[in-house]
């Protein structure tokens, strides 16, 4: 069972008159493994500095000795100075030492170490406890039987053998087998670390360019386009068959193949963003070395690069390792990118980077990996007690988030991220609307550098606004490099038939949105300075593009023409609600900061006065938005009475057929219920969500996961559930038909967005993080991990309770209640009948 | 090598389906061969065979039972018949082609009235309307890549239905040209490009058909004419223009019991 194996962390018992105590051999082994990068925990009764004088303490391991003493609660860490006292359980007695343990389990865990990568031997029933899924071997076991382990594990290692995930079905996403779906399984399985992804390329493919891509770098083109890098993970192989699957919880893409022989592992490291790491073994029938069919040894560094010409580059080296281990075959490669968003950067860079690797080696790179990759889920835990298969396809849409954007410099961040090259990596409102607010509460940092993308586009915006006759800043419908309107004016169809593009021209909402995301970021973060520094602008000088932009009627009444809401069935309207009322909050928002800022005067005052005067559709006998201004007069066309949704409307019907009818393709109005519940009338969802879910087709991937979040927000999160479910899964099961191109993003933004601001009803505000949990009936509980302020929290609400977990106060608010403030560790509250009636937003 | 058989009548269309009949036969590389069905004076069939330069076997027996025999025969590999005297004509196909469409285990060219035009003057186009299920796409992939080996362009039709629509469009612009190579590589890998319409499928499909430049339409079919059937296959054969190459979907094809006939001889 454990010969095949590679466990990064062993649990063993070291007590007389146990077989293994004290044996040198068994010793020598501890103290190799350990400088393989294993972490051994060695659990005794005894005193600790007998065990440790029996143990050699490690000089220049990457893993750890750490000594776990039940009996009295303790946990050292071995070193070269002796035991240390790492943690001790602040209770008297725990049985079997229950608590060190687990400490011990959470220190692993914290480091990407879990479930099946961890070995327990010996007599150690508590150890088996903590350490969930672990491999047990026996208490039987006698001393050659653990020093065949320990020597497998040490073969492994020297020999450079493909390591082990965790192979947990909570955590692993398998790649769809079918030859159509080898697109679809591409995208599905991209690894990535946010400031460059590979997408999950078989290793034989030898047309695999553009399949690696960096953040932010375009080509020069008039309509740029994400630069593909070349397939860096190449390897000949044949004859494999293709059962891969994605480690969600570490990161890495494994491959294996029973006959012939194969496996793979491969990594874009999370801890040192510009290298990559791959192995391989196989049958020397199946994995051919690279130089010639069976050479073995070191490689000289390959160089390949891409792009420049005008546009921005990407350079990658590589170096192989290679050796036969009787009829096997074993590859290391070790790697290294760099990018530039203008021109090629030098091959010299990527060799200097690569020349560092040398020490590290991969152990290490995996090892750091591993922790890092941990450290992002520690703010981002997503637990779905009661339904498996919908907290996998959470956890996986999280995953890609993660994966996203880097967490430092700026971020752009397309519809399908760095997955891949669909929409030429353009960011549109997607980056602003659906996936910042999930990164400002699960990687903060990474909101801030998209943020800063938008920041640094600002004079862009500016310029766009002055070349329209308008003033402040006008941030284009889709941007890349310099922030300039990159949308594509026409696009050639697979028919040869040319489409006019307009999005560009009437799609303004995007510029609210970018002020409405600083702002959410704030809410979440509590960066506060963020607005009161640097950022204001995105909110000062998107208010003031709307005050030029607004027209005043002869009414008195304030009106936005000729724009193009979310529902981009009818491409050029009046008054559309959502944009005008984003507008309106636009203005407020800003008329408020330049209070904050001690800068108000003329023009706030303008800005108010604009926003009061804006027409919203709203009409308060109805309690519904017109969409836009003679949305009511067109036909009455409802989404069922076509087909059952989701559908493309569209194609389906052509686009002047649709834009005769009350058809639309995602929420538009009820956009405003989700973004800025406080700008719609009190009651208003209900109303809204009814009428327009019924003229929703959701055509457009953004549709499911907001309905959902929405429906949840009304008091029906058994309706929202389905909604909810075919927005997780839209890419496993390739809904859309255009997951090859790459991975819906923001739908996975959305879909966070549903679990947090649907199901759990959490909204953060300046003062409180407001919380009203709505779970569907087939779900236990929800836990998210989330950062909110300074806090690292935990939120898991079931039908009855909630529970706070945080490491810094955190002052919630219960629908109804005031704030609770709630210092660490946290608090549980009772929830109300959960079939009660609540106030709606 | 198998034969493209071309079935020839008396009347005016014998000139056209000798003509497609050795368009396709030079294409694909086989051998083409006339049949006709004595009911009177052959000189007609004989002079157009002659002119066309195909030979001509007179067949003796009744019509339909006798050319379905000589469709059926192993070594032919297609069959080409006429649709109708005139464009004008009452039904898409006269009967004797209607019973080789309905029950032949392979597939039929049915040659419009006046549809020769330029056949096969490179390049040739073939266009394939695809309904969007593998079965039927299957059904057609043998001919697709003949054609394509050939050289010939392959234009993939696809009217959206409610079923076959793309779910999702976030940016048609963007989206469809994606949609649409998955829909080609799922469909039609060998297609070129695809033609995507909205509407009635038979009508669009018709209309296709009669308006695209093409040379070729090819169609995969259940072989069921009944009421609520082939409504593509009737409307497309009652306006194309262009011969119309027809390929049952296997396991769906009538069953015709030939037994009571007496053989057909061969002269």
């Amino acid at each position: 069972m454990t010969a095949d194996r590679t466990f990064e962390a062993l649990c063993c018992r070291w007590n007389p008159p146990d077989a293994c105590s004290g044996a040198p051999e068994i010793r020598d082994r501890i103290e190799e493994l350990c400088t393989f990068g294993v972490h051994v925990v060695v659990v005794s009764d005894l005193d600790p500095a007998m065990v440790a004088g029996q143990l050699l303490p490690h000089s220049e391991g990457r893993g750890s000795l750490h000594l776990c003493l039940p009996r009295v609660g303790q946990v050292h860490e071995v070193t070269s100075s002796g035991p240390s006292l790492r943690w001790r359980d602040g209770c008297d007695h725990r049985p079997e030492g229950y608590g060190a343990l687990r400490w011990i389990a959470g220190w692993l865990a914290e480091r990407g170490i879990t479930g099946s990568l961890v070995l327990v031997v010996g007599d150690v029933p508590a150890a088996s406890a903590a350490f969930d899924r672990a491999v047990v071997v026996d208490t039987a076991v006698e001393r050659p039987r653990f020093q065949q382990i320990l020597d497998e594990q040490l073969d492994r290692r020297r020999s450079g053998r493909v390591p082990s995930v965790d192979a947990d079905p909570a955590w692993s996403i398998p790649l769809p087998i079918e030859r159509l779906a080898e697109g679809a399984a591409e995208a599905i399985g991209t690894i990535g670390n946010g400031w460059a992804a590979s997408r999950a390329v078989l290793e034989e493919r030898v047309d695999g360019s553009g399949t690696f891509l960096v953040n932010g770098v375009f080509t020069g083109d008039a309509v740029p386009t994400l630069v593909g890098g070349s397939n860096w993970s190449s390897i000949a192989v044949r004859d494999a068959s293709t059962t891969r699957s994605l480690d969600l919880r570490t990161g890495v893409l494994v491959r294996e193949s029973a006959d012939p022989p194969l496996r793979t592992f491969k990594l874009i490291s999370a801890h040192r963003p510009h290298v990559l790491a791959l192995r391989a073994e196989g049958s020397s029938n199946c994995l051919l070395v690279p130089g010639d069919d069976g050479a073995t040894g070191e490689r000289d560094a390959q160089v390949t690069s891409s792009g420049g010409r005008g546009g921005g580059g990407i350079v990658i080296a590589t170096a192989d390792r290679a050796q036969a281990v009787g009829d096997d075959r074993l590859v290391e490669r070790l790697g290294a990118w760099a990018a530039s968003p203008r021109g090629r950067p030098s091959d010299d860079v990527v060799q200097s980077l690569l020349a560092d690797l040398e020490g590290a080696g991969f152990d290490r790179i995996l090892a750091e990996h591993r922790a890092a990759w941990a450290e992002r889920w520690s703010n981002a835990a997503i637990s779905i007690t009661g339904s498996p298969e919908d907290e996998l396809s959470a956890r996986f849409a999280v995953f890609h988030l993660l994966a996203s954007a880097p967490d430092a410099g700026e971020a752009a961040v397309g519809p399908r991220g760095l997955t891949g090259p669909a929409y030429g990596g353009h960011v549109f409102w997607d980056a602003d609307v659906f996936v910042l607010p999930a990164l400002a509460a699960i990687r903060p940092s990474a909101a801030r550098a998209m943020l800063e993308y938008r920041l640094r586009r600002l004079p862009a915006a500016r310029a766009a606004a002055l070349a329209s006759g308008g003033r402040g800043a006008r941030f284009p419908w889709e941007s890349a490099t310099d922030g300039t309107d990159v949308t594509p004016p026409i696009v050639t169809l697979s028919s040869g038939e040319d489409v006019l593009v307009r999005t560009d021209e009437h799609e303004e909402h995007i510029v609210a949105d970018v002020a409405w995301a600083a702002d959410e970021y704030t809410r979440w973060t509590g960066d506060t300075a963020f607005l009161t520094t640097a950022g204001c602008d995105l909110v000062l000088d998107t208010a003031r593009w709307w005050a030029g932009r607004i027209r005043v009627g002869a009414d008195g009444r304030a009106h936005l023409d000729h724009v193009m809401g979310p529902d981009e069935y009818h491409d050029e309207v009046d008054d559309n609600a959502f944009t005008n009322v984003m507008a309106r909050w636009n203005l407020r928002r800003a008329a408020a900061l330049a209070d904050e800022l001690g800068i108000a005067g003329d023009e706030s005052s303008e800005w108010r006065l604009l926003a009061d005067r804006l027409v919203d559709g709203f009409d308060p006998a109805t309690g519904l938005y017109e969409q836009f201004a003679g949305y009511w007069d067109l036909e009455p066309l409802l989404a069922a009475q076509v087909a059952e949704p989701p559908f493309a409307a569209d194609a389906l019907l052509g686009t002047d057929r649709v834009d005769r009818s009350q058809l639309i393709k995602q929420p538009d109005v009820l956009m405003l219920h989700h973004m800025i519940p406080s700008e719609t009338p009190p009651g208003s969802l209900e109303w809204n969500l009814d009428v327009y879910t019924a003229r929703t087709t959701h055509g457009s991937s953004l549709s499911p996961a907001i309905h959902a979040a929405l429906y949840a927000r009304a008091g029906r999160p058994d309706d929202a559930l389905p909604l909810f479910r075919m927005a997780a899964r839209l890419d496993l099961d390739d809904i859309t038909g255009t997951t090859a191109s790459g991975l819906h993003l923001a739908t996975m933004g959305g879909v966070w967005q549903a679990l947090a601001y649907g199901f759990l009803g959490l909204r953060p505000t300046s003062r409180a993080l407001e919380i009203d949990p709505r779970l569907p009936r087939s779900w236990d509980a929800l836990e998210l991990g989330l950062r909110y302020g300074q806090a690292r929290a935990r939120i898991r609400a079931d039908h009855e309770r909630l529970h706070l977990k945080c490491d810094a106060p955190v002052t919630l608010r219960l629908p109804g209640g005031l704030p609770h403030a709630c210092p660490p560790p946290g608090a549980t509250f009772e929830l109300d009948d959960p079939d009660a009636p609540r106030r709606s937003p | 090598m198998t034969t493209v058989l071309a079935a020839i009548d008396a009347g005016p269309t014998g000139p056209a389906v000798l003509h497609v009949a050795a368009g396709l036969a030079e294409l694909t590389g086989r051998a083409a061969l006339a049949v006709h069905v004595r009911e009177g004076d052959t000189g007609a069939a004989e002079a157009a065979a002659t002119a066309a330069g195909i030979p001509l076997r007179v067949l003796d027996g009744p019509v339909e039972a006798t050319l379905l025999r000589a469709v059926d025969d192993p070594t032919v590999g297609l069959a080409v018949f006429g649709a109708r005297a005139v464009p004008e004509g009452a039904r898409p196909v006269g009967h004797v082609a209607l019973l080789a469409l309905e029950h032949a285990a392979k597939a039929v060219v049915i040659v419009p009235p006046n549809g020769a035009g330029t056949f096969f003057e490179p390049p040739v186009r073939v266009l394939v309307p695809l309904e969007a299920t593998t079965e039927s796409s299957e059904a057609v992939q043998s001919w697709i890549n003949v054609f394509c080996g050939v050289g010939a362009e392959i234009v993939a039709l696809h009217v959206v239905t409610p079923r076959s629509a793309p779910r999702m469009l976030d940016h048609p612009e963007w989206d469809l040209p994606q949609w649409s190579d998955e829909f080609i590589e799922h469909f039609c890998p060998a297609a070129a490009r695809i033609d995507l319409r909205t509407g009635e499928p038979h009508r669009r499909v018709a209309e296709a058909s009669r308006d695209e430049p093409v040379d070729l339409v090819v169609l995969s079919w259940s072989q069921d004419t009944s009421a609520g059937h082939a409504a593509v296959v009737r409307a497309v054969l009652s306006r194309s223009t262009t011969p119309v190459l027809l390929v049952p979907v296997d396991g769906r094809r009538q069953v015709l019991d030939l037994t009571a006939d007496r053989p057909a001889t061969v002269r």
